[in-house]
């Protein structure tokens, strides 16, 4: 039987508008479901899907890409990756795992959103093929991690963190929340398949693939390319409608939502990725830096399909790019510092052959963040342990919901104001420009140290603090990677010079 | 990173068989542009000069030595710079330069 080309069918396939008799357009798409206010009403039968697929092509694929990050894991699971690896990279996977699946399970609800509520025939049957992604992204995240709950207790957070109350789960939660779960069909579009599909997850999906490949997991490095391949097709969902809105004079309310987003999405990922690649991953299997990756993904690519759509790079572009070579390295002190409120054990990697590594690739570190790390070192190896973990809280965005950090004596310092008799704290100037345009968007929310001295965590101490978080309940909490024995080489050189 | 064309497009895609087609297919279809291809370990980044590459089905099949339809080349393909335009025969990334002039945006990437 001969079959017709695809594209001889498809305009008729997805042409599925109707004229409704018995409700308004407004009531079939409510503004603050649908979004698009003030663009023309026969806009949205013109939108036209860049990467265009078939149901039987869809079914085809999908199941040759499950097919195959399936075997690799089936090969490989005698290979007792668990006992091999690196502890460090063990913790990645914690951390990614945790921090991911549940979160994709929430995309499908974003994809199934706009197939309901997005005013755009072509939109809603592309999103049809991205909310069968995100399910397989959730059931495929879920999945792979479960192999390793009976050697490891941490990795039962895989399913259960974003349930918790853990501080990064609240971080996270609260992004989430934020640009894909609470905004019309068309802004969570830019949101979240413009400015953090086709930028910020990259970074992870794409960029973190060669690391894991180098360190011998070769089950990661196929599952979270495979994951990216379904993001580069529905990610395209939201380049239609930047261009609409810029040919119907709302540029500028396209701009600030890829500002939005794209500060927020940034932020985010230098914990999940910025972290781990600099600090997590054994030395001698990094393929970049973050920041290199950084420069490759979002620093180049990403800007460039930004300018092609004639828009700009954001206002906060100079604080950016200052940025990308200081804020992981301040939350890298941070977490590792608070390890015991981790689900994951974070690997110190300041060994001095790391620290040659991070002063070459960021120069300056040694003299900056180093200086603290040289006085937890001498803590450690004095056998002050107690003095490494810091007796008081952090300061913690109101936006970002991360702790504020910056590059000691240098970029530390803070940035608030009072609304409504409520003082709010950010992690910098652009955290306030996000919080002052939208006040009440983000007013109402607390963050951990608000809810600490609001009396909402009881015992109000660290251990009411670990319980509330879920530490020691949900699962167990975090110490060293690596037992530390990073610190042998520094008590060598104690020895010898002392 | 010495040496960039300018202004590149092109797919990334997972290293493998399929990706070193797909980099022959690409010198061969985009003849008379410079094709850079760059090896980062678990990908490859296949990036042609001036905003637009062509990639065709039959040309693939060709370097692979068997059948292809372009909707495989999404198993292999976790990325792409520019835009796209997905026919049943061929793929093209492109750049369209939708600027206003003035607008800021055309001073070099730091
Ligand atoms: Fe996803
Ligand atoms: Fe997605």
């Amino acid at each position: 039987m001969a079959l017709l080309e695809r594209s001889q069918w498809y305009d008729i396939a997805r042409s599925t508008e109707w004229t409704p008799r018995y409700v308004t357009q407004d009531e079939l798409f409510p503004p603050e479901l649908s979004g698009g206010e003030g663009l023309p009403d026969d806009i949205w039968a013109s939108y036209d899907e860049p990467y265009k697929i078939s149901y039987r092509e869809y079914v085809d694929i999908q199941r040759q890409k499950d097919a195959g990050a399936y075997s690799v894991k089936a090969a490989l699971e005698r290979s007792d990756l668990y006992n091999k690896a690196d502890p460090g990279w063990i913790s990645i996977l914690k951390e990614h795992y945790a921090a991911v699946a549940l979160v994709e399970y929430g995309a499908s609800f974003q994809e199934s959103r706009f197939i309901r509520w997005s005013k755009a025939p072509g939109m809603r049957n592309m999103a049809t093929f991205g909310m069968l992604d995100e399910i397989r992204h959730g059931q495929i995240q879920l999945f792979f991690p479960h192999e390793y709950v009976n050697k490891d207790r941490q990795f039962e957070w895989s399913h259960a963190a974003m349930w918790s109350d853990n501080w990064v789960a609240l971080g996270a939660r609260h992004f989430f929340d934020d640009v894909m779960m609470t905004r019309d069909a068309l802004s969570t579009s830019i949101f979240a398949n413009f400015s953090f599909e086709t930028g910020f997850t990259n970074l992870q999906f794409i960029g973190l693939s060669g690391d894991a490949a180098n360190a011998g997991d070769f089950t990661f490095s196929k599952l979270i390319q495979s994951i990216q391949s379904d993001e580069a097709r529905h990610a395209q969902l939201g380049t239609p409608l930047l261009q609409m809105l810029i040919e119907n004079g709302q540029k500028e309310e396209a701009q600030k939502k890829i500002d939005i987003a794209f500060w927020r999405s940034y932020r985010l990922f230098t914990i999940l990725s910025g972290i781990p690649m600099d600090y997590y991953v054994p030395l001698e299997v990094r393929e970049a830096s973050f920041k290199e990756f950084m420069e490759e993904w979002i620093v180049t690519q990403f800007m460039r399909s930004l300018e092609d759509l004639g828009l700009s790079k954001p206002w906060y572009w100079d604080i950016f790019i200052r940025d990308i070579s200081e804020h992981h390295h301040g939350q890298q002190l941070g977490t590792y510092s608070w390890r015991p409120t981790l689900w994951w054990d974070p690997a110190a990697g300041v060994s001095p052959e790391e620290r040659d590594w991070l002063e070459e690739k960021y120069p300056g570190w040694n003299d900056t963040f180093g200086k603290v790390w040289d006085v937890m070192i001498d803590n450690f190896v004095h056998g002050r342990t107690e003095k490494t973990v810091p007796g008081t809280l952090p300061v913690i965005c109101n936006v970002s919901q991360l702790p504020i950090v910056g590059t000691p004596s240098q970029t530390l310092r803070d940035i608030s104001l009072v609304h409504e008799g409520r003082r709010y704290h950010f992690a910098s100037e652009v955290d306030k420009w996000i919080f002052e345009d939208d006040p009440e968007r983000y007013r109402h929310h607390k963050n951990l140290v608000d809810r600490f001295l609001g009396g909402d965590i009881q015992p109000a101490d660290l251990g009411g603090a670990l319980e509330y978080m879920g530490l020691g309940r949900v699962g167990p909490g975090g110490d060293d990677a690596h037992g530390f024995a990073w610190l042998d080489s520094y008590r060598k050189q104690l020895a010898t010079t002392g | 990173m010495a040496d960039h064309i300018i202004d590149p497009v092109g797919p990334v895609l997972q290293s493998g068989e399929v990706a070193r087609a797909v980099a022959d297919a690409v010198v061969i279809d985009n003849e008379g542009r410079r094709v850079d291809i760059r090896d980062r370990g678990s990908y490859v980044r296949v990036e042609v000069e001036g905003g637009e590459c062509v990639l065709r089905r039959s040309t693939i099949a060709e370097q692979l030595g068997r059948p292809f339809k372009m909707s495989e080349l999404e198993l292999n393909m976790p990325s792409f710079v520019g835009r796209i335009e997905t026919g049943t025969d061929v793929f093209r990334f492109y750049h369209t330069f939708e600027q206003t002039p003035g607008a800021g945006h055309e001073e070099a990437l730091s």
